[in-house]
């Protein structure tokens, strides 16, 4: 009988073994994963310096991870075994009540304080212009009934209110937690994604308005379309879980529309619109508003008025349509990828007011979000 | 690289058996000696120089030793050589930063640090080296004239980087002459599964809430807090470190060699020096035979044992790493191991068991906040534990932090005692039992299943012993 048994171990842990290899070997490697939405590694180069350097062995363990076959099936072995453990908890997504997932907001690392420290920066270099600063808290603060029994996140409000202290004078802070907790029963983030829907930045918006000095346009105003039902986004791609019920993707539209042009610098081309429907087929469908990351956007629009720049990073592109209603120019700047000198752009641009607007957990956590030449 | 990695075991472990049982017998070691370059070169190329270097060193040793066998003089002069070059690499690459931080901080001199990465296993493979040139020195073991074979067993890529510290003489008459049948390859893949399942499912889970407590401001924390952190890692370093040796030992056997033991149920000891027989069993003996009975061990009166069990202490906080709170760490051990001898362990007998358990696990939880922290952090984590600070007793966090590792916390208290071993062997699946027989290889591969789900989507994956 243990003879028996230990032939059946052996050809078991035999064919295992050679069955993944086989498979590992024979499968096509894939370049992007829709479920995750990211790139995969590829097979990287093998050179004699990249042998030396450990990066080939590096990149080498992260390519067969990435290709590793039925990848999507293991991921969700794993996820469903943590389930098992009564873990509410995985790759940092809290799987909340009533299908909500949400963020494990942790401590700001050193990047806040690098962050601040650009903004602080850039008013001291422009002691003439308007600052405001906008940060988006996550869907845990804004919806802490939703998270897990027990389970709660770093304080948020304490997190913004030291920003604000940490800002020099003079720079206006808009705080919008309050308001948005306030209209909590409306649809104002994704249940599995990071961002905002188009609801929770109007919310934004309207707290924008007294800052930047124009009177907000009320609800009525705009026609509100569903343009996808079954978005997936970034929290359900960590969360790993089978069934994740999607999210429904609005637009707001003015009832009297005026006429605007974007133009990227990117990507050639002008459009008449800042709504991109070619992203709704994709996964990322959250970047149907203003075609996702571009280093700069340029919005034209007909009306007489100020010139806006907007810092940012996605958090701004479901709100930016409510701010074409007001300027005459937006330029809407990612630091991140914009390499030419701000401090040149601002003023050949003649620009009056700047608005920085980010995601808080963002803002926290990825040095650099700020950092200009 | 490490064996709880896809790489290792869907790409390299494959490779390896398949050579190893294609190659005729008299190229075995070849193979193996070859497939371990190829592990250690994985990621750190360069210092494969090193243990190469030192192998050659310890084999010309022994053959000098071998050729000059009446010769007490030049014997004496091998074993000096070998040792003095082994512990000066050692030396320079694992202390040397160490020794110039100090000399800065007492003569206020700047040297710079030399920011040299440690080679990886050298505090293993000088240990085991060492091992065959004493053994040889002292007659205890035959002069290996094989160097293909010496380099294979200095180079074993199962215990390479992170031991057992096989000893020579443990292996010697395998290296020669092994065989695998299917009862012993069998073996060999119930322990890694198990090992791998230990450091993987278990370890590494319960070392994202320590990671996560640890990286709490003691201010912050509650004191229940702080005791469920240090009981988080006192379960990660043994599930790890157990579990990687669990997985060398089934390697080892898998081609043929049969390792000693390193663990023994650590957490079930009921005094410090029975925690230190059941705990790194091969570092604790090395220790014993070649640094505490050269130094007299416990002959010459009681004071003269304790300079000697205080000097192995410091010796193996030390090899622990280099910095100070390890030798704080070895002396606290070799302090207490001291009273024990004094007049503690009479007391211990004499109480029931529950309290000198008691006594041992938080004799080893106080030690585990010395290791893991430098001299500051761990006085203010301690404080927090005793609750000297302001700190609140609980929080609602604590009680998440119990209810979702709940689950995990229970298994892992009682995989650290025999319980689910003779349970499994007495009543789920008894040996001769045809339900036995279905139910190990189901389990074992179910294991390697659950892993494999766990590495494909792997953030953390740390491994305690590899810097070591």
């Amino acid at each position: 009988m243990q003879r028996l048994s230990d032939r059946l171990l052996i050809t078991a842990f035999v064919l295992f073994l050679a069955a993944m290899l086989l498979l590992n070997i024979a499968t096509v490697d894939r370049a992007f994963s829709e479920r995750e939405n990211r790139y995969l590694t590829r097979r990287p180069e093998l050179s004699l310096s990249s042998v030396f350097s450990g990066r080939f062995s590096r990149r080498f363990e992260e390519y067969i991870t990435d290709q590793f076959v039925f990848r999507d099936q293991w991921v969700f072995l794993k996820a469903d075994v943590e389930r098992l453990l009564l873990r509410t908890e995985n790759n940092g997504i809290f799987l909340g009540r009533d299908g909500w997932l949400l963020e494990n907001f942790q401590r700001p690392g050193p990047a806040l304080a690098r962050n601040i420290q650009g903004i602080n920066r850039f008013a001291d270099a422009f002691p003439d212009i308007r600052i405001h600063v906008l940060l988006a808290p996550t869907s845990a603060a804004v919806y802490p009934e939703k998270l897990p029994p027990l389970a709660a996140v770093w304080d948020q409000r304490q997190v913004l209110a030291e920003v604000a202290q940490s800002l020099r004078p003079g720079i206006a802070f808009v705080p919008v937690l309050d308001a948005l907790r306030a209209r909590r029963d409306e649809y104002l983030y994704f249940r599995t994604d990071h961002h905002w829907t188009m609801t929770g930045a109007y919310y934004a918006y309207r707290e924008l308005a007294d800052a930047l000095g124009f009177s907000p346009l009320a609800p009525e105003e705009f026609h509100r379309e569903t343009v996808a039902r079954d978005f997936q986004g970034t929290y359900s791609a960590k969360a790993n879980r089978r069934r994740i019920r999607g999210d429904a993707l609005e637009a707001w539209r003015p009832r009297t529309p005026r006429p605007l042009t974007i133009t990227f610098n990117d990507r050639p081309g002008s459009f008449d619109s800042l709504f991109f429907p070619r992203h709704l087929e994709g996964r990322n469908k959250y970047d149907y508003f203003l075609d996702g990351n571009h280093p700069l956007a340029v919005i034209k629009t007909s009306r007489p008025g100020g010139k806006l720049a907007v810092c940012k990073d996605s958090f701004a592109h479901a709100l930016l349509p409510f701010l074409a209603q007001h300027y005459a120019e937006i330029h809407v700047i990612d630091l991140r990828f914009f390499t030419a000198s701000l401090e040149q752009y601002i003023r050949q641009q003649e620009i009056d007011q700047v608005l920085f607007l980010y995601g808080l957990s963002a803002f926290a956590s990825d040095a650099g979000l700020t950092s200009f030449r | 690289m490490v064996f709880s990695s896809l790489l290792f075991i869907f790409y390299f472990l494959p490779a390896a058996l398949g050579l190893y049982y294609l190659a005729p017998r008299r190229y075995k070691n070849l193979v193996l000696f070859l497939c371990s370059l190829f592990f250690y070169a994985w990621g750190e190329p360069v210092y494969i120089v090193l243990m190469l270097f030192s192998a050659a060193v310890d084999y010309s040793a022994g053959r000098l030793m071998g050729k000059y066998n009446g010769n007490k003089a030049v014997r004496r002069w091998c074993l000096t050589a070998s040792v003095l070059v082994n512990l000066s690499l050692l030396g320079f690459f694992k202390y040397a930063d160490f020794l110039i931080a100090n000399l800065n901080f007492l003569l206020g001199s700047r040297i710079a640090p030399l920011n040299l990465p440690l080679p990886i296993g050298i505090s293993f493979y000088t240990f085991q080296t060492m091992s065959y040139t004493i053994d040889v020195y002292r007659g205890q073991t035959d002069v290996q004239k094989d160097f293909i074979a010496f380099a294979a067993y200095v180079s074993l890529f199962p215990q390479l980087i992170a031991g057992p510290i096989v000893r020579y003489s443990t292996v010697a008459h395998q290296l020669r002459q092994r065989s695998v049948d299917a009862e012993k390859f069998a073996l060999g893949i119930k322990r890694f599964a198990v090992g791998l399942g230990k450091k993987v499912l278990l370890a590494n889970n319960i070392g994202q809430l320590w990671a996560q407590i640890k990286d709490t401001a003691p201010a912050d924390l509650p004191v229940l807090t702080a005791w469920l952190g240090i009981v988080a890692f006192a379960f990660q370093i043994y599930y790890d470190f157990s579990g990687y040796s669990d997985m060398a030992i089934g390697l080892g056997k898998m081609f043929g060699f049969d390792f000693l033991e390193n663990f023994n149920y650590p957490y079930i000891a009921r005094s410090v020096a029975e925690f230190w027989r059941r705990w790194h069993i091969s570092l604790g003996t090395w220790f014993r035979d070649y640094l505490y009975i050269p130094l007299g061990g416990n002959r010459g009166g009681a004071a003269k044992a304790a300079r000697n069990l205080l000097i192995v202490w410091f010796a193996t906080g030390f090899w622990h790493g280099a910095s100070w709170n390890f030798v704080l760490w070895g002396l606290y051990f070799g302090a207490l191991i001291v009273l024990e001898r004094l007049f503690l362990q009479a007391w211990l007998r004499r109480l029931p068991a529950v309290l000198s358990h008691l006594y041992l696990l938080l004799a080893v939880c106080f030690g585990w906040v010395i290791f893991e922290f430098n001299g500051p952090q761990a006085l203010a984590y301690l404080r927090v534990m005793l609750g000297l600070g302001n700190n609140a007793l609980l929080d609602p966090g604590l009680i998440y932090m119990l209810a979702t590792n709940g689950v995990l916390l229970v298994i892992l208290g009682l995989g650290a005692t025999p319980l689910p071993n003779a349970l499994w062997e007495k009543v789920i699946a008894p040996r001769g039992k045809r339900r036995g027989a279905v139910l190990a290889p189901a389990f074992c591969l179910l294991i390697l299943v659950v892993a494999t789900a766990y590495l494909v989507d792997s953030s953390y994956n740390p491994f305690l012993y590899f810097r070591f």
